[in-house]
């Protein structure tokens, strides 16, 4: 398929399928990911993961083995090439191989999944990273999680689960604090998290993913994946982290309604919460302000706004330009960390 | 040096077409390197008495490095110089990369040389690849083999789409030179290709008429130049060798568009 372009693609911010596929793949504790294309898109990816992953302290790199094809492989099939690197991954006693394909890898056509499909004494399952075809970063990360819950097992449920995390963006910076929020606002509601699928999750983990009682996806972009956790395990679905204090309370809403837990108690708890957050910043009320927009989530400045307006900051050309966070904030928190960037700025100025 | 294309659909007879010509040429005492643009690496096979040489592609799977133009040439009847680009096996890889890594190497060992250069491509696929002849640095005039059957018009048209669309480029010397016709025994099938040829700016240089020569030749792995060199068929091929040499009418054709390439094939076929 051929999709309409523009030049201005040239400047997208959505990256590389490979890239988002990785981002998922590399945080699987005991997985081995083969990447079936030239040795460059290996280098190019990890070199961006180390890159990401230093921002945020971490220093293990995901392990990614290259197919290393050539152009001998691009005329003549690079199909060996893929079973080569399988062998030398099976060797590496892991519990799993991702084998994900690359742009030039689906033009040639390699037969991958047919490969996949041949008995090993690990699992191996292939998931497309042809940025070629469309999407982008996010593609990819629904294409890792898609394909990964191929590995679940439906007939394993057990009710003290916890809540299933779906899709934290493990190379965010913020990526622990969200989850602590959103661990947090469970617990209002006597929940807790389970499995982080996946963030640093075992392969076994993923196989009991469908014994979880509910799961949060961490965004609405998400939503493809959150289906096939519905219909195929039937599970309660919210379709993002929450976004904001007002996000926070719709959360605990949905979140009771759908497990049949009364939200009452956890949202008066959670209004507390808010009524002290922003007494915490009782100094930022009436200042005038900008809020820097350009290219900024939707969801973000409406949380944003919505904090202007109950701390009755005034927006104004001749105000302090305040600067927004690249993710939604979430939850209270994360509603937090942002009005302490706000407070910089407005001591600053 | 002339460096001249023979496109055309699969089976309809590029090969044998192009294997006379050479034989023709180098009869006459010119230097001609044949080059096969086919995964099937048959162009040369009756130049080479039945032989069917190493391709440059399987050259490079096994041997990679230090070619030399000893191991991708090979002289066939009257020293017609023969190469076979090659390609990958049926449905895996990509043929049409096959063909520039093999123009790559030639120009590398510079065995691209003579007084002529025939290319014999597989006119069926139209990537990048197997426009490679086409492109800047190769051969200028490009030569539609076509019968009178709609499908072989249609490869043909399709073709003189890829010539006219990379004559749009300033760098471009690439030109359509003219229409072989290839006989299939189709009622008035000479009148139908040129008509064809002039209906896309262009004129019919030869028409090949279907003969029993050519299969018996084949048969003996020989071209009819050789098999049958006093033959009325081999007068043909020699006809049509002198006639691209005098040829100088070059064009950027006018493709039809399919309605108007079926109601030509349709007006004939009816009557």
């Amino acid at each position: 398929m051929i999709l309409s372009r523009s030049p201005t693609d040239t400047l997208r911010s959505e990256g590389c399928t490979l890239t988002g596929v990785l981002s998922v793949t590399g945080f699987l504790k005991d997985a081995v990911t083969v990447i079936h294309g030239p040795s460059g898109c290996t280098h190019h990816n990890v070199s961006l993961l180390h890159a990401s992953l230093a921002e945020i302290d971490e220093v293990q790199i995901p392990c990614f083995l290259s197919s290393n094809i050539h152009e001998e492989e691009v005329i003549f099939g690079g199909e060996k090439a893929l079973l080569h690197a399988l062998d030398a991954a099976e060797a590496r006693d892991s519990s799993l191989i991702c084998v994900v394909s690359t742009c030039i890898a689906d033009t040639i056509g390699d037969d991958i999944a047919a490969l996949c499909s041949q008995k090993r004494s690990v699992p191996v399952i292939h998931i497309p990273g042809a940025g070629f075809l469309g999407g982008g970063f996010s593609e990819g990360i629904r294409n890792a999680l898609s394909s990964l819950l191929n590995l679940a097992e439906a007939d394993d449920m057990r009710s003290d689960d916890g809540v299933l995390i779906v899709g934290e963006k493990n190379l965010e910076y913020e990526v622990e604090e969200n989850f602590r929020e959103v661990s947090c606002l469970l617990s209002l509601l006597d929940l807790a998290p389970g499995i982080r699928f996946v963030r640093k999750a075992s392969v076994s983990d993923c196989r009991n993913i469908g014994s979880a009682p509910a799961t949060i996806l961490r965004a609405p972009s998400l939503q493809s994946v959150g289906s096939l956790l519905r219909s195929r395990f039937g599970m309660s679905v919210i379709p993002g982290f929450p976004v904001g204090p007002d996000g926070s309370i719709r959360f605990l809403e949905d979140l009771g309604d759908s497990l049949g837990v009364d939200p009452r108690p956890a949202i008066r708890d959670a209004e507390g919460m808010v009524a002290d957050l922003y007494t915490g910043f009782d100094d930022l009320r009436d200042t005038a302000i900008r809020l820097d927009c350009s290219g900024a989530d939707p969801a973000t400045v409406s949380a944003a706004r919505s904090v202007l307006h109950e701390l009755r900051m005034k927006e104004a050309s001749s105000g302090v330009l305040l600067p927004l966070p690249f993710d939604p904030p979430v939850g209270i928190a994360g509603t937090r960390r942002m009005l302490h960037s706000w407070r910089r700025c407005l001591s600053r100025a | 040096m002339r460096q001249i294309a023979l496109y055309g659909k699969g089976g309809i007879g590029k090969s044998t077409t192009s294997a006379n010509l050479s034989a023709a040429w180098a009869d006459k005492g010119l230097d001609v390197l044949q080059i096969g643009c086919d995964p099937k690496h048959d162009s040369t096979r009756m130049l080479m008495n039945g032989r069917v040489i190493p391709t440059v592609l399987d050259l490079i799977r096994e041997q990679k490095t230090d070619l030399a133009v000893s191991d991708v040439i090979y002289t066939g009847y009257s020293g017609v110089r023969c190469v076979e680009a090659g390609g990958p096996e049926p449905g895996i890889g990509c043929a049409g990369r096959g063909i520039i890594a093999t123009f790559q190497l030639l120009e590398k060992l510079g065995a691209l040389r003579g007084d002529l250069i025939v290319y014999d491509v597989l006119g069926d696929v139209v990537c990048g690849g197997f426009a490679m002849p086409m492109r800047e640095g190769y051969a200028e005039e490009v030569y539609l083999v076509t019968s009178g059957e709609l499908m072989s018009l249609y490869a043909a048209n399709n073709i003189a789409k890829a010539i006219s669309r990379l004559s749009a480029n300033k760098r471009s010397r690439v030109r359509l030179a003219g229409v072989i016709g290839n006989g299939k025994n189709i009622e008035c099938e000479d009148e139908l290709v040129s008509e064809f040829a002039e209906a896309i700016g262009s004129r019919m240089i030869a028409f090949i008429p279907r003969s029993k020569t050519v299969t018996q030749a084949e048969l003996n792995k020989k071209t009819v130049m050789e098999y049958a060199p006093s033959s009325s068929q081999a007068e043909v091929y020699r006809d049509c060798a002198e006639a691209i040499l005098l040829n100088t009418e070059f064009s950027i054709p006018t493709p039809l568009s399919i309605d108007d390439l079926e109601s030509l094939a349709y007006r004939y076929l009816k009557e």
